[in-house]
């Protein structure tokens, strides 16, 4: 058998009084043409014991003790004679401790060979041999570590990515580098294919705050060959993910989509988001700032949350009728009929059932106007599109496309989604029994300074208590520094793109070698530094692009619908049920119709998904009602009586 | 009464001086380069005989030319210590190395290296430390009749020079017998016979304490300008090996010492040698960068010597 001939050692460690090696660094000089650079993973080969360690700074030394020598020594010509001779110089490295063997009595590094690392070394140095052994292997790829010549795949810990171990993911860096997203795509890929077993379900949630960047998950990207070989590495397939929703609301019409994703032949899975005031109003708070809810007011929303909205109310002062206040029109009417039964009593009618006049005139302002300014979410009709809660699919991804909404709705569609995913993780209703939230712009949500919000407050829950429920936070900003240090600080994984140099200068980089600094300032597309915790240093990996369409190139493969007029809006829609409807009948059928009527009815149907269209939305719609024009009686004059002899 | 000088004295400021005396046809300096003038006590002038020319001349050598084929450069260092005495007799540890790095494209390789650790001692002392002497090359003290320690350890420093001296010249013969390059000597070709025959080989001798030239020559010989080099010579040495030699001035000196960037080049006495020494001397020119400094004799010592002795050093344990 022919045996292999060792490796050749690339460096030796180096230890002097100035610069000793410690149980967590040490030197080593290589060669000049040596393919060691930083954040190369390397081994120390010793009698007595074995260390892994990665580069974290270097130095390259020459035998000058003052710059002014060389200037002497070219005359003072930089464009002078090259130097017959290459005046010598070293490399010298620095690298921090990823493992001892064996770890105790842990011991300074003792001088020895220094080797690149094989895919074996890289195993054992990032202790990944602790979770990706044996059958129940629990290791999710994240990419491959690449350095001199070699591609070994790194794994992460399902136990500590997903938890219940530690959890949350946090990713840092500049925008336009197609890097964030891109990364978050391509982990929930590789944890779609690689999730264990033996861990349950899982399923994501993808808030898209800008742009179409994750309208097209279900659409087939373009690869280029060393992605596909990264795939290959990783044992991963680069398929786009087979189930996915994508959730928009409504434009201010309520029947045009507020997404890039209109294209026709997506419609199949793009569904509307239509919240009622049952759903908004357990999350007044998102929408009503400090100033706006005070003590009384917070009374008055609790009095309306639990004994009117919803169910039957009675109050006989108000009128005979029970009130059924199911929409923001109910609530209204509802409002009105408080304030005629004050105006009414004329003076010291200013309170009904404890709540003054005035509170009750500020929370219907306020709650009115959440239905003007989150038109297209929230509806006044009463009929809701929602999440399929309960029904969540494993390895499903939904994508909740926010992008066009007004902030304070945006804030209330983060609240009211989180929320009800977290009450039915709790109760194990979901359907499944773990879910990845992915929230992009994340020092805008939750951001280091700045008042307290519902927003904040509530992904600071999740990113401290998620991980007994099974709801896992994947985060991405531009400025980490800018996001509160509770949410990065819990997330267990963080990665880190190309960073802006403003960035890298604030205190929570302090511990990143200069070295490593620079490199995080230019590192190209598709390369990553992680930190994890296993991993006793950062390492850098290199990850494939995601196997789905890009926004930019989804828009122009399926370039959205053009809004359409009311009626041609609503035919489409019905088309997009059943193609065999005729555009001029639906024409004709809503003609003349109220709009409030129409959106209703065409909500019900979409709700609903009947076999017949058609026929369900024309039943909803009920029998038009023409309008009649009657002349005006005159009446009868009044008696015309005689002067009045007071006058 | 002590009367107030005009001018106080001070010794940094002499610029003004220097630029009178210069006025005077004097020509301003400082003083000597480190090593330049050698040991004192070899100081002398040997008059070297002129080889085609009457009188000694300078001339321009042309601009510096790198040598176009691999050259070698061969060196050696010495260390000693005194470890012990027996009564006033020490007893002398000497550390001699020699070695030669080739350089092939830009890129200087250590090619040939040996080393060899002396015992130097009156033959009492070296037979008590006998046992604890292993590895060493014992060498007897032959010292004069006095027992002065100064005059044996002089002896003895004088002996590992010379085994220097023999190491380097092995190195060369063993360097020489597995490769035809051009190899420059550090110091002079007349120690060996076959170094002095060599036709490939260039003595660079830093040290000026033999002096080739009294009088007007020797004048001529310490003002040579940058970049310049005198009428070939033979130098009067006491081997009596011949060689070929020229002084060549590698940086200007004005304002600082006659020896300053200045070196003597020894080479076979062939006619070769009559017709290429310009061309040799640009070779060396070109040698003076990179800068060989810390080197306090950065101004001749040439770079590849300079990296040849920390190598050996390293091997030292430097």
């Amino acid at each position: 058998m022919k045996q292999q001939a060792p490796i050749p050692p690339i460096g030796r460690v180096v230890a002097t009084e100035q610069k000793p090696s410690t149980p967590h660094q040490f030197y080593f000089w290589t060669a000049r043409s040596s393919p060691i650079g930083i954040g190369a993973i390397v081994r120390v080969d010793s009698d007595e014991r074995v260390i892994h360690g990665v580069v974290t700074d270097g130095f390259a030394y020459s035998d000058l003790e003052t710059p002014l020598d060389a200037v002497i020594g070219a005359e003072g010509d930089p464009a002078g004679l090259i130097d017959p001779t290459a005046r010598s110089e070293i490399r010298l490295y620095l690298a921090a401790v990823l493992r001892h063997h064996p770890e105790e009595p842990l011991q300074p590094v003792p001088l020895g060979a220094v080797h690149l690392a094989t895919d074996a070394d890289v195993t054992v140095a990032l202790r990944m041999d602790s979770f990706t052994d044996g059958e129940e292997s629990t290791g999710i790829p994240v990419g491959v570590y690449a350095g001199g010549g070699l591609e070994a795949p790194v794994y992460l810990d399902a136990d500590f990515l997903v938890g219940p171990e530690a959890a949350h993911l946090n990713i840092t860096g500049v925008s336009g580098l197609a890097t964030k997203t891109s990364a978050v795509e391509f982990l929930l890929t590789s944890i779609f294919q690689t999730f264990p077993t033996q861990k349950g379900s899982v399923a994501a949630l993808c808030f898209n705050v800008k742009g179409p960047d994750l309208c097209f998950l279900d659409q087939a990207g373009s690869l280029e060959e060393t992605d596909r070989n990264i795939y290959d590495r990783l044992g991963l397939v680069p398929e786009p993910f087979a189930a996915f929703q994508c959730y928009a609301p409504y434009k201010a019409d309520g029947v045009n989509l507020n997404t890039l994703r209109t294209h026709p032949d997506l419609e199949g899975n793009t569904r509307p988001l239509v919240w009622g005031l049952r759903q908004v109003l357990d999350y007044a708070e998102v929408l009503l700032n400090r100033d706006d809810i005070d003590a009384k007011a917070g009374a008055f929303i609790d009095f309306l949350a639990e004994r009117v909205v919803g169910q039957e109310f009675r109050d006989d002062s108000l009128r005979a009728k029970p009130f059924r206040v199911e929409t923001f029109a109910d609530l209204e009417e509802f409002f009105r009929a408080i304030f005629d039964w004050m105006e009414a009593l004329n003076r010291g009618g200013e309170i009904w059932r404890t709540h003054h006049i005035a509170t009750i005139r500020k929370v219907r302002n306020r709650l009115g106007n959440i239905s003007t300014r989150s038109k297209g979410l929230v509806t006044d009709d009463g009929e809701v599109h929602d999440l399929p809660w309960g029904e969540f699919t494993d390895r499903a991804v939904y994508t909740v496309d926010v992008a066009g909404l007004d902030p304070l709705a945006q804030d209330l569609v983060f609240a009211r989604v989180v929320s009800v995913l977290k009450e039915q993780l709790e109760r194990r209703t979901l359907g499944v029994d773990h879910v990845i939230v992915f929230v992009d712009e994340l020092n805008k949500y939750a951001p280091s300074d700045g008042p307290e919000t519902y927003v904040r407050k509530m992904l600071l829950d999740l990113s401290e208590r998620g991980r007994y429920l099974g709801l896992v936070l994947f985060s991405a900003q531009q400025f980490r520094s800018q996001v509160h240090r509770r949410v990065v600080g819990n997330a267990g994984t963080a990665l880190f793109g190309r960073m802006d140099n403003d960035e890298l200068t604030m205190g929570g980089y302090s511990t990143l070698s200069a070295a490593i600094k620079a490199k995080l300032a230019t590192l190209p597309k598709g390369e990553l530094m992680i930190r994890h915790p296993h991993f006793t240093q950062p390492i850098f990996v290199r990850f494939p692009r995601p196997a789905v369409l890009t926004g930019r190139d989804g828009v122009q493969r399926f370039p959205p619908s053009p809004d359409l007029p009311f009626p041609d809006a609503v035919a489409r829609v019905l088309r997009g049920m059943d193609s065999t409807l005729s555009t001029e009948e639906i024409r004709d059928l809503v003609a003349g119709r109220r709009a409030e009527d129409v959106r209703r009815s065409l909500h019900a149907t979409q709700r609903s998904r009947p076999d017949d269209p058609m026929a369900y939305f024309r039943a909803c719609l009920g029998r038009a009602v023409v309008a009649e024009s009657r002349d005006m009686r005159r009446g009868i004059p009044g008696v015309r009586s005689a002067p009045d002899p007071y006058a | 009464m002590s009367s107030v000088p005009r001018t106080r004295p001070h010794v940094h400021h002499l610029a003004p001086l220097r630029r009178a005396l210069s006025s005077c046809g004097l020509v301003p300096s400082s003083m000597p380069s480190a090593g330049g003038l050698g040991r004192a006590d070899d100081a002398a002038v040997r008059p070297a005989s002129l080889v085609g020319d009457a009188v000694l001349s300078s001339f321009p050598c042309g601009p510096p030319v790198g040598c176009p084929e691999a050259l070698g450069f061969l060196d050696g260092i010495q260390r000693h210590q005194i470890v012990a005495y027996d009564g006033p007799s020490p007893l002398v540890l000497g550390w001699v190395a020699a070695g030669v790095l080739l350089r092939t494209g830009r890129e200087l390789k250590p090619t040939m290296a040996g080393t060899a650790q002396l015992a130097i001692g009156r033959e009492t002392v070296l037979a008590k430390a006998a046992d604890a002497l292993h590895g060493f090359e014992v060498l007897p003290l032959e010292p004069p009749d006095d027992l002065h320690p100064a005059h044996d350890l002089d002896v003895a420093r004088g002996m590992v020079d010379r085994r220097r001296a023999q190491l380097e010249e092995e190195i060369g013969q063993r360097f020489r017998a597995t490769s035809s390059a051009w190899l420059l000597i550090d110091g002079s070709l007349s120690h060996s016979t076959a170094w002095s025959q060599d036709p490939r080989m260039l003595g660079i001798a830093k040290s000026h304490a033999i002096l080739p030239f009294d009088g007007r020559a020797l004048t001529t010989y310490l003002q040579l300008p940058e970049g310049c080099r005198t009428s070939l010579f033979r130098p009067a040495t006491r081997g009596g090996r011949e060689t070929f030699s020229w002084g060549l001035r590698l940086r200007e000196w004005m304002g600082k010492d006659p020896f300053h960037g200045l070196v003597r080049i020894e080479a076979a006495p062939t006619e070769e040698t009559r017709r290429r020494a310009s061309e040799y001397s640009q070779w060396i020119l070109a040698e003076r960068s990179p800068l060989s400094a810390p080197d306090v004799r950065w101004d001749r010592q040439l770079y590849g010597m300079r990296a040849v002795e920390r190598y050996l050093g390293a091997i030292l344990g430097e």
